[in-house]
């Protein structure tokens, strides 16, 4: 009954196509979706090592940023460690600038410790998007208006 | 003199285009209409539509020498006279040699390239299944237009409309319809179906995502999706390219180009190539396109039952990868104990960013709160880069 049901199918299929028999249309449908799939699991792989492979780059980095500037790293004149605390920093929005961090954290440290003021940094934030000046110039722009 | 006068005006009108109109050139003039209708008044995918059926009416127009379909359609075994096409081709002859050569669709991945932001794709990249899921709609649609009588080539053509590409369908179906001729569908009439539907996705996906999903499950809240460094995203595209066009040879022009575009935008260093892309080259290169694939619609061709067929198993393909997108969708719901929202599958449709849009909108309606877009967006240029290498794929195994 079966081999009779698979024959009739077949015959009406044949009937259907014009030069594609039904083994050809069969192997076209089942071997591209599994090209396709491939092609796309090799590369959820590949963007998934690829993202590992930045977040312990970055989580590295960040543990070297943590435990902050020592005295012996930066040139300072004098230095109370008494007074200078060595610089935190909070979650950071900037996610690939953690050598901006760190300069801007070891400059913080310089200022704490020549003006003797305990200083802490809370956030470190990019000025706009697509800024069509550089952040120094803005920088600069900002203490002309105060001064005003 | 007064005879010569009057004959000279009797050949003038034999001449002129009113002698030579028949019911066929009329008819293909009033869909023209509606088409550029259908641009203009309701919006729907104006960029290539209005090109499309402003072509249609220049070609349907007739004496007018714009364009000769009998340089384009060779038999079997036969391959194109350039010479001839260059000889005795008219304006729109030389504009459809971008399409026949397969520049005009790479040049156009250059740009979306160029304007695509693979962030969402990067920062989860199982959207890469989501995608591959709505491709499905492609190789079923395969077997319906093989059922309907069509040959290798022009079900392959046809199929690929189920991937919601416009390039991609014109990349395609200007290759696998280039030789062993005469076909019942021409490019142009692939190109129609596909940017129709393209612009209908609004109409066509929501019923289907609200009948397969239910109440629950499109109230499903994802996480916020992790922060993407720039290296990523420039390593990104490097490696696409690099795996795809090794696995896929067929699908590097259009993978190449979409990632060679997306470099531009990541690394940053090239802003001015980057701008000109998305801007004064996509947009030259969309008219070519659009006038010259519309100049393909000749009356034969849309005045006939394989273009209604086209048109049906083109949104058929649509519905089949929507619904396969929710279906996959609903198994990572599962798998990942309720993180996923099932909607997202139906952004694996490369509608972008219609598609995506879509899932936010239904998604909002369950809760007003629920934002989806950006994890949309994951699927839907994961869409745009299956469809590629399905593109690639088809052509890899269709005969042509």
């Amino acid at each position: 009954m079966i081999c009779i049901f698979e024959k009739l199918c077949f015959s009406f299929i044949d009937e259907r196509m014009r030069d594609m028999s039904p083994e050809y249309v069969a192997t076209v449908v089942f071997s591209g979706l599994l090209i396709v799939f491939v092609a796309l699991l090799l590369l959820i792989i590949a963007v998934s090592l690829m993202g590992k492979i930045f977040a312990l780059i970055e989580s590295r980095k960040k543990s070297g940023i943590v435990k902050g500037p020592e005295p012996g790293q930066i040139p300072v004149r004098s230095a109370p460690p008494a007074d200078v605390k060595a610089p935190e920093t909070a979650a950071v929005s900037v996610s690939d600038d953690d050598e901006v961090i760190a300069v801007i954290a070891a400059a913080v440290a310089q200022i704490a410790a020549e003006s003797g003021k305990q200083l802490r940094i809370r956030s470190v934030k990019r000025v706009g998007n697509a800024p069509r000046r550089s952040a120094w110039s803005n920088a600069a722009a900002f203490d002309s208006m105060r001064s005003v | 003199m007064l005879d010569t006068f009057l004959t000279t005006l009797a050949d003038l009108a034999e001449s002129s285009g009113f002698a030579s109109m028949t019911i066929s050139n009329f008819i293909m003039i009033g869909i023209s209409f509606l088409f550029m209708f259908l641009a203009i008044k309701k919006g729907y995918e104006p960029l290539l539509l209005l090109p499309i059926s402003f072509g249609m009416l220049l070609t349907n127009l007739p004496m007018t020498g714009m364009y000769h379909p009998e340089l384009w359609n060779i038999d079997g075994g036969q391959e194109l006279d350039f010479a001839h096409i260059l000889h005795n081709g008219g304006l729109l002859d030389m504009l459809y040699l971008g399409v026949k050569l397969q520049i005009y669709p790479s040049l156009i991945f250059l740009g979306i390239g160029c304007m695509t932001d693979f962030a969402p794709l990067i920062a989860n990249p199982k959207s890469f299944i989501l995608g591959a899921a709505a491709q499905a709609g492609i190789f079923l649609t395969f077997i319906g237009a093989a059922l309907l009588g069509f040959n290798g080539q022009e079900a392959g053509s046809i199929a690929i409309i189920g991937g919601a590409d416009g390039p991609t369908s014109i990349y395609v179906a200007s290759k696998l319809l280039s030789t062993g001729g005469p076909f019942t569908v021409e490019v142009g009439t692939i190109a129609l179906a596909a940017y129709t539907y393209m612009a209908l996705v609004p109409l066509i996906q929501p019923p289907i995502m609200r009948l397969l999903t239910t109440e629950k499950e499109r109230r499903i809240k994802m996480e916020t999706l992790r922060t993407v460094s720039k290296t990523e995203k420039i390593i990104f595209p490097i490696a696409v390219t690099v795996i795809i066009a090794l696995l896929v040879p067929s699908a590097a022009p259009l993978v190449g180009m979409l990632m060679l575009g997306n470099l531009f935008k990541e690394s940053g260093v090239v802003d001015r190539l980057c701008k000109t892309a998305q801007n004064e080259l996509m947009n030259i290169i969309t008219i070519f396109l659009g006038i010259s694939v519309g100049a393909t619609t000749v009356a034969d061709k849309v005045i006939s039952w394989a273009f209604i067929k086209v048109m049906v198993l083109g949104v058929i393909s649509f519905m089949i990868g929507t619904a396969s997108g929710l279906v996959f969708g609903k198994i990572m719901c599962v798998v990942t104990h309720g993180k996923v929202n099932p909607l997202i599958g139906s952004a694996g449709v490369s509608a972008v960013p219609m598609a995506a849009r879509q899932s936010q909108l239904v998604g909002t309606e369950a809760d007003p709160s629920n934002f989806l877009l950006m994890h949309a967006m994951g699927p839907n240029v994961a869409g745009v880069i299956g469809s590629a290498v399905a593109a690639g794929v088809i052509l890899s195994i269709i005969p042509h």
